[in-house]
């Protein structure tokens, strides 16, 4: 008869993962942490590598992703080019020292607690095969220097760790020799587009953006109709009426927005504010149903692309004749035009340093780009007194604000959106210092990630933010989170559905616009989003 | 001296080692990060383990208040719920209180005879178990409605398959898998590849 074990003897389970070297470790891809791959017509119709040539269908869980058989090749092959073209891949491959001050910094690790999720070691993922494949003390001692050889495993690591970083640039904040590791998960996908390996969420809008202007591929005359759809809801809940124009050629001003305002909640009220604003201002302006998205989607997939859709909103700022433009509240576009745009298309002679027809002040710090922030923009006018504000219609909200990472990080915007609050609101509070500003946790969903099919990513990415708005919210009663990212407004009220359910979200201009006093405005009993103002809650 | 004075007396000691084992479930970098990062902000998630796990020891002990004590669990599996942790992982760390009491208790409960006690102390880790199992499929359900919340806010203008649950819920099953169709294109939205 077996031995009946002791009490204590019975629960000898083991709990704790594998361990070991991390090259050893298995790749485990799980449903919900990964976005269906891009189909090859999407790929195909902007000119970009599709498997076409190697089988039609990927499954992402299956152990083999048949690979042609020159992949190794070519992947190698397009390394190698970027490696010579890019001087930056270059120094980032050699001169980590990996002394872990952004081990602990990423978003996604800090929610998932996988360590292939620490930026050091993502990056890793690359710089192990660019030692193993193209350094000779990588070739000579191996994983001794930390280098490995490209293989089929390698690959699925890769690929699979490259599509959970959102290119915020948090941990680059903390790297002493300035590593952007954002710009090695950049090489990367470009690197593995080679093999035709995108995501549908990218790639899809890529190719709408590039053929029909904005992301969803929305045709001129549904643009317009989203944006009259709002000028309804402006005159129920306002009681004003206003007529902007489209493609307007000899305007003073193009106005340019990521599309998600145009039709997505709660972005759409954002852009009722820009249409509240602009009316009130008599500004001078255009939309264009061209450049009708700001985001810049090439930017998550390959240099070319981002290149070509940035130069969108340049050559349709040529073509109207505009003096300069003006740029709604965007994530990732801020930095594209801040750290990328002159290089790929400057210097923008045809238009003029950007002047506010309304105040007179020079934004010398849109020369090169000849682009001005909503939120410099916003801060300007109330700075110079030119908005008559009642930030009491903004009583019933406790507001917190999301530094978005592309215009905290990539443009330096930290004043202004924190200024232009304040004067419309009377309860602001702060979220803890190292969770804003340069330090800003990301919403979990940027650099295209922000697919349905990706939730558990998504959440796990974004619980460092929402465990920092849940303290101000236990504390101070916070019922809304602002920020200044399309993306954000977004990703974050699904976040808050599941870590936060009683906090909402909203752009800085939807409350610039509830707070505004308009001239010929009917009593502003309901805000922009047909809520009466006294008993509005936000929705759970 | 009864188990029940025996655990409160030695409670610390046993929040301790319970933090610990759970921290363990996370590999071995993680677990250290865990344990060295202290503040809340920058380490989420070793906060919201190490900050729930004491009070929901308390409430097990004295109280045994279901709502209390899904309240607690809630800070640990929430997050377990959308990890790399199956489902009987996500919430086997409750049973880790009964590993660390029969590690580290052996002797007193020995010597004390304190095993009809122990057993009634382990039926309430049992019962607070299947609390964890509700926190854990409450969290999984609402990951759900909130993707079908996603699928519905999509505006009436998107075009093709985004606009055909029936399309995207068989992409979800198959995941593109050779010789099956994506889906039944019986409203002419889909695509067959």
């Amino acid at each position: 008869m077996a031995k009946n074990p002791k009490y204590y003897e019975s629960l000898n389970i083991d709990f704790k993962p594998p361990r070991g070297n991390w090259m050893d470790r298995p790749v485990n891809i799980k449903s919900g942490m990964y976005c269906y791959p891009a189909r090859p017509n999407v790929l195909e119709n902007v000119g970009m590598n599709d498997r076409s040539d190697w089988g039609k269908y990927w499954v992402i869980e299956d152990e083999d992703w048949e690979l042609p058989d020159d992949w190794k090749e070519r992947f190698l092959v397009k390394m190698r080019d970027m490696l010579d073209k890019y001087r930056t891949f270059k120094i980032y491959m050699d001169i980590c020292v990996r002394c872990g001050a952004c081990a602990d910094k990423c978003h996604y690790f800090l929610g998932s607690g996988d360590p292939m999720n620490m930026p050091v070691m993502r990056a890793e993922l690359l710089r192990s095969i660019y030692r193993g494949e193209f350094t000779k003390t990588g070739k000579m001692l191996g994983r001794l220097v930390g280098a490995r050889k490209l293989t089929k495993k390698a690959l699925r690591q890769l690929w699979y760790y490259m599509f959970q970083c959102s290119e915020c640039r948090r941990c680059s904040t903390f790297c002493p020799y300035g590593i952007d590791t954002a710009e090695i998960t950049i090489m990367g996908r470009e690197i593995m587009n080679e093999l035709g390996m995108n995501i549908a969420w990218i790639q899809e809008s890529v190719s709408k953006c590039i053929h029909t202007g904005n992301h969803l591929g929305l045709q001129p005359q549904a643009y317009k109709e989203c944006i009259d759809a709002m000028l309804y809801d402006i005159e129920d809940n306002v009681g004003i009426t206003i007529e902007p124009t489209f493609n307007r050629k000899g305007a003073e001003i193009l106005f340019v927005t990521p599309s998600g305002d145009v039709f997505a909640d709660p972005g759409i009220f954002t852009l009722a504010g820009y249409l509240m604003l602009f009316e009130h201002l008599g500004l001078d302006y255009t939309w264009s149903t061209y450049a009708s998205e700001g985001g810049d989607f090439g930017y998550f997939t390959a240099n070319e692309m981002a290149k070509r859709m940035n130069g969108k909103i340049y050559a349709e700022a040529k073509r109207l004749g505009v003096k300069w433009i003006l740029g709604g509240e965007c994530g990732h576009m801020w930095r594209v035009l801040n750290q990328y745009m002159t290089t790929w298309h400057g210097p923008i002679d045809f238009l003029e340093e950007p002047v506010s027809p309304i105040t007179g002040t020079k934004f010398e710090n849109a020369k090169a780009h000849k682009m001005v922030h909503i939120m410099e923009f916003t801060a300007d006018l109330i700075k110079n007194n030119k908005l008559k504000l009642d930030p009491s219609r903004n009583d019933h909200l406790k507001v917190t604000y999301h530094d978005s990472c592309n215009p905290a990080r990539g443009m330096g915007l930290l004043e202004e959106p924190r200024y232009v609050i304040k004067n419309v609101c009377n309860h602001f509070y702060e979220m803890p210092e190292n969770t804003i500003r340069e330090q800003t946790y990301c919403c979990g969903s940027g650099s295209g990630l922000n697919a349905s099919e990706n939730m558990e990513l998504r959440l796990r990415g974004g619980f460092p933010r929402q465990n920092a708005l849940r303290y101000v919210r236990d504390k101070y009663g916070v019922n809304m989170l602002a920020c200044i990212c399309a993306i954000d407004r977004a990703a974050l009220p699904t976040a808050a559905q599941y870590w936060n359910p009683d906090v909402g979200v909203t752009g800085i201009t939807e409350l610039v616009a509830n707070a505004l006093i308009m001239e010929g405005e009917g009593p502003r009993t309901h805000n922009i989003r047909g809520f009466e103002i006294a008993t509005w809650e936000p929705e759970p | 001296m009864n188990l029940e004075k025996l655990l409160t007396k030695k409670r610390e000691f046993i929040v301790d080692k319970w933090i610990h084992s759970i921290q363990e479930t996370y590999p071995s970098e993680t677990a250290e990060f865990f344990r060295n990062q202290r503040n809340r902000f920058a380490n989420p998630l070793g906060a919201s383990i190490s900050e729930a796990v004491g009070p929901l020891f308390d409430e097990i002990l004295n109280e045994n208040n279901p709502q209390n004590m899904s309240s607690f669990l809630d800070s640990i599996i929430r997050i377990r719920a959308v990890q790399d942790f199956s489902p009987s992982m996500a919430v086997a760390v409750i049973f880790l209180l009964k590993k660390v009491i029969r590690d580290e208790m052996k002797k007193d409960i020995d010597h004390g005879g304190l095993f009809e006690e122990l057993l009634e102390f382990e039926s309430r880790i049992d019962y607070c178990v299947l609390l964890a199992f509700d926190v854990y499929m409450k969290c999984r359900e609402k990951i759900w409605a909130i993707k079908l919340d996603e699928f519905k806010k999509r505006p009436y203008f998107v075009e093709g398959e985004a606009r055909c649950l029936s399309y995207m819920l068989r992409q979800e099953q198959m995941q593109g898998k050779k010789g099956t169709k994506d889906c039944c294109n019986s409203c002419g939205l889909g695509e067959v590849r």
